[in-house]
């Protein structure tokens, strides 16, 4: 066989695979007129999709085939929602408080190593959501922990945390592409940086602030954001060698927000500073409306990050905001760690404060002209 | 070479078209997998079979691990094992087969773990040559296999890691499952 005729059987196929009974023989008669060797590989070919197939579902759309299963006789699957890097999330309901529930199911078959170390790192970020969701309502709650096991066998984790009605801020960003005011930022994101400042008060590094891991919900003046995803956070404690990881197997996280220590181990280990790093680059990237990263390669973003001399502060984007707001943003996106402020509650209290005194400035100026004759007056003593 | 900041530099260039990168990578991996592999077939039960996907997984845990950036990147990984691990397990199967000529040959049965649908797990020997008959007829989709069988990619990141649609990558799919279905039951 030959490509051509390959592709001819393939393409036939490919029409044929989607008719009913009535419709195939005369497609069939149509399209392999004069080309019988065609039609008998098509026959057998769709014999072979005739095989029983149970399960056999569209790969994007349910991929673990779980819509409709009913997880350790608690939760019921109800839609697929997400595939990520090591998990697929789905939809569900919990059967007996009746309420809806997000389920994150691992996606690759593990071996017995592997799965001992995620399931310890799972735990660890299920009772870590515990623990933080109790002290602020901006992290997500986490419900459940447990394994599944598949018709084929697969042992499949899975954590049930609580489903929340909205979309993560990249949508929201990629849905109104424009320049953030200042402001609107501190107001939206003010959840983030107070479910973080929790995080590094416990001594915790998130490590994947992003965008993705950034979730909207509410409408309007409501608008609050919840922030997602501890899946990479080290659980890590402060002591004599500094900020360190006890134990973690992986830590996957998107390098258009990773902080230098990140992509070179010359700038030490990641801290509550890797978060505050990611957590100013969001705002940078909302103050101008684009990603502060020019190029499409890892590599090349990975160079701008890690160059002393390309900071992606809002001045380097065309953003013009005052020093003082300006020095902040430079701070916290050095490539030095011990540069940027120790945590989220800093940096967003710097922020605020910059803004304040800003603002307050601003206000000063626009009441001068008014105030000089008062203040003529009281020098005069008339007041 | 455990040092996962040096695999992932290899990695980078070797997926940017750099031939010496590869060249150190390539070996890196196959190493690796090997003997993972050999060490779960000798452990494990007769009759039970190889995963060989769990194992690609258990590599990017294993060799990025903590403290390395994902992105893009692991996609790109796993592909790269993927054509590893045909390699291994292909390697190996011929090696058993030779020592046991004229006695009974002990075939090395793979789960694949993606609905192919036959009575029985395909015989990795059998899998190569009706992959390599797919490649001369149509690449993608023999890569398309490739990728799902030993690498465990999912449709969308097929599609990711051939640049083309998630549709394109289901159509390819259906039609290479077919295709290999007939082609191995009958030669089976």
């Amino acid at each position: 066989m030959d490509q051509a005729l390959y592709d001819r059987i393939y393409a036939v196929f490919m029409e044929a695979q989607g008719l009913v009974t009535g419709e195939l023989e005369p497609f069939l008669d149509h399209a392999c007129a004069g080309a019988p060797e065609v039609r008998a590989e098509v026959e057998a070919l769709l014999a072979q999709l005739d095989a029983p197939d149970p399960f056999e579902t569209p790969d994007t759309e349910d991929p673990l085939r779980l819509i409709g299963q009913e997880l350790d006789d608690r939760y019921r699957v109800s839609g697929f929602v997400a595939e990520g890097g090591f998990s697929h999330v789905y939809r569900g309901r919990h059967l007996a408080w009746d309420l809806p529930v997000a389920i994150k199911l691992f996606k690759r078959p593990l071996t017995p190593e592997v799965r001992a170390d995620l399931l310890e790192s799972f735990r660890r970020e299920g009772a870590l959501l515990a623990r933080l969701s109790r002290q602020t309502t901006s992290v997500v709650q986490s419900f459940d922990l447990s394994t599944w096991r598949s018709p084929r066998g697969d042992e499949i984790m899975y954590t049930v945390i609580e489903w929340l009605e909205g979309a993560p801020l990249s949508e929201v960003l990629e849905a109104d592409r424009r320049q953030w005011a200042l402001p609107e930022i501190l107001a939206l994101l003010d959840g983030a940086a107070e479910a973080l400042a929790v995080a590094h008060r416990e001594g915790i590094a998130h490590r994947d602030v992003k965008p993705d891991n950034l979730f909207v919900i509410g409408e309007g003046d409501a608008r609050a954001v919840k922030l997602l995803d501890f899946g990479v956070a080290k659980v890590a404690a402060l002591h004599s060698q500094g900020f360190e990881a006890t134990s973690s197997t992986m830590s996957p996280f998107t390098v258009s927000y990773a902080a230098p220590e990140q992509m070179s181990r010359q700038h030490g280990p990641t801290s509550p500073r890797t978060d505050v790093y990611a957590l100013a680059l969001v705002c940078v990237e909302m103050l101008a409306g684009r990603r502060p990263y020019q190029g499409k390669t890892a590599r090349s973003v990975m160079f701008q990050a890690l160059d002393p001399n390309r900071r992606p502060t809002p001045a380097s984007l065309g953003v013009s905001l005052p020093p003082a707001v300006e020095q902040v943003f430079t701070d916290a996106l050095a490539v030095d760690p011990a540069l940027r402020p120790e945590h989220a509650g800093a940096l967003w209290a710097q922020l605020k404060q910059a803004l304040e005194d800003v603002q307050a400035l601003q206000q000063q100026e626009t009441d001068a002209p008014e105030r000089r004759p008062s203040l003529w007056r009281r020098l005069r003593g008339k007041r | 070479m455990s040092d996962a900041a040096e695999l992932t530099r290899l990695l980078l260039h070797a997926r940017d078209g750099d031939r010496a990168a590869e060249a150190q990578l390539l070996p890196l991996l196959y190493d690796q997998l090997r003997v993972r592999a050999m060490a779960m077939m000798s452990r494990e039960s007769a009759g039970h079979t190889l995963q060989p996907t769990a194992l690609v997984h258990e590599a990017y845990v294993r060799l990025i691990g903590s403290d390395m950036p994902e992105w893009q990147n692991r996609t790109h990984f796993l592909a790269v094992c993927a054509d590893v691990m045909r390699r291994v397990l292909v390697d190996h199967a011929r090696s058993r087969s030779r020592k046991k000529r004229g006695g009974d040959v002990d075939k090395v049965s793979l789960d694949v773990g993606l609905q192919l649908s036959i009575s029985h797990d395909p015989d990795v020997l059998a899998l190569d040559d009706v992959l390599d008959g797919l490649a001369k007829v149509n690449p993608r989709q023999a890569r398309v296999v490739v990728l799902r069988f030993f690498g465990g990619l999912s449709v969308a990141e097929v599609a990711e890691e051939l640049e083309v649609s998630k549709r394109t990558v289901e159509a390819e799919w259906t039609m290479a499952k077919a295709w290999l279905r007939r082609q191995l039951t009958q030669e089976g």
